[in-house]
């Protein structure tokens, strides 16, 4: 008896829960002229499209030029029409059904929820709090998967931005290129493109790029400010300068053809590295060697404390 | 580093002459560019890769004799204020 009772409450919680999630499609634009809409008007038939595409080819094959131009820019345009007809209509329904489901959802989360506090039976509230948790997690996944947890408004907004885009380019150059630099398969291409441009993959993949591109301005202007100078005293410049008269006067040792000086030259680098903390090995050949106090020499120009410990390691290593 | 990079504006004449100088002996670097920052008090210097050991920089305020190549006239933020300066590389050695 008392569970049928619960039943009951959960029925009516149910119906009245799923009450506003019906009927809110004339609240999101007014209604459209039947002109407009009329699929007679805007639908480019494939027939009209093979015929036209067979006069373009023939005006091209006779040479008049431009009366090619005009069929490629009609059959442009008019693709151009549906795409657009059909965006509309997407945009629309886009924002209409995703609404819905997330209102019918959030209906139903309310519905169980609500139903799981009223009901008295331990085994129905169980039942119904492990469904409400499925639910949420299938709830969020489609979110997740479908839409990248990314807003409608945004999706809509970066599906715009492109297509403008898109479109601008296409109109310019069915404006200003001939059909022998802008042939009809380069335009349809392009139509390609703009169509592409207003779905929702095209649109997350913007989205992802464009915050990758911020993400490496970010980097771009972080690494600007580490760059900067570190300022220097006149007698830490004159350190460099004889660090470096050391380097090139021991590069020119090490890779001369005296022997002796050769292996003394060796000798000297791997004693400047020791005694400025590097670790050296007996494999180690002469270029192995500078080029490792070339970068003991880069790493001591934006740090004081390398910088004399690098200078006091020469002076002790080759006394001048 | 070569490329352009911020220099403090608040350094003497010889100090930036020091980080200058420091900049091109340590990195492998030449300096070809000396220049106000638009945007900050600061300046900003241009440097290529150069394997030749340079003399070091020696910077006097515009006008005045410095001793050394001339290689660059410009203005820059010293101590804190944008003036012209002349850049002068010493000989190797000096």
């Amino acid at each position: 008896m008392r569970l049928l009772n619960d039943c009951r409450i959960l029925l009516a919680v149910f119906s009245i829960a799923l009450l506003p999630a019906t009927g809110c499609r004339n609240t999101l634009g007014p209604k459209m002229p039947p002109a407009l809409g009329a699929p007679s008007i805007t639908v480019y038939k494939a027939s009209e499209f093979t015929e036209d595409l067979k006069n373009y080819r023939a005006a091209i094959a006779a040479g008049e030029l431009v009366r090619a131009k005009a069929l490629r820019n009609q059959m442009a345009y008019r693709v151009m029409v549906d795409i657009e007809a059909d965006y509309s209509r997407f945009e629309m329904s886009l924002t209409t059904q995703r609404a819905g489901f997330e209102t019918g959802a959030d209906t139903v989360q309310l519905g169980i929820s609500a139903a799981a506090t009223l009901v008295g039976a331990t085994e129905v509230k169980d039942m119904l709090t492990a469904s409400l948790t499925a639910f949420q997690g299938t709830r969020l996944s489609l979110d997740k998967n479908f839409f990248r947890e990314k807003t409608t408004e945004s999706i809509i907004s970066q599906m715009r931005a492109s297509r403008k885009t898109k479109q601008a380019e296409l109109i310019t150059s069915l404006g200003t290129r001939d059909v022998r630099e802008y042939t009809w398969d380069s335009a349809w291409i392009d139509l390609v493109d703009f169509y592409y441009a207003g779905t929702v993959p095209s649109a997350l993949v913007e989205i992802a790029s464009s915050t990758g591109t911020k993400a490496d301005r970010a980097t771009t202007t972080l690494s600007n400010a580490v760059k900067a100078l570190t300022p220097r005293t006149a007698a830490q410049a004159k350190q460099a300068v004889d660090i470096r008269s050391t380097y090139e006067k021991l590069a020119a040792e090490a890779t001369g053809s005296d022997a002796s000086k050769a292996a003394s030259a060796a000798q000297t680098l791997k004693k400047i590295l020791n005694g400025a903390g590097y670790k050296t090995t007996d494999d180690e050949s002469a270029a192995d060697l500078l080029e490792k106090l070339r970068a003991a020499m880069r790493a001591a120009k934006d740090d004081n404390d390398k910088l004399a410990s690098l200078n006091a390691a020469i002076e002790a290593a080759d006394p001048q | 580093m070569v490329g352009t990079n911020p220099v403090p504006g608040n350094l003497s004449m010889e100090e930036l002459a020091a980080t200058l100088t420091n900049e091109e002996q340590l990195g492998f670097e030449r300096l070809t560019a000396l220049a106000v920052d638009p945007a900050q008090p600061r300046n900003l210097a241009t440097f290529v890769a150069d394997p030749a050991q340079l003399g070091a920089l020696l910077i006097c305020a515009s006008g005045s004799t410095g001793s050394g190549d001339k290689i660059l006239s410009t203005t820059a933020y010293v101590s804190g204020a944008p003036i012209k300066i002349d850049l002068y590389r010493l000989k190797r050695g000096k």
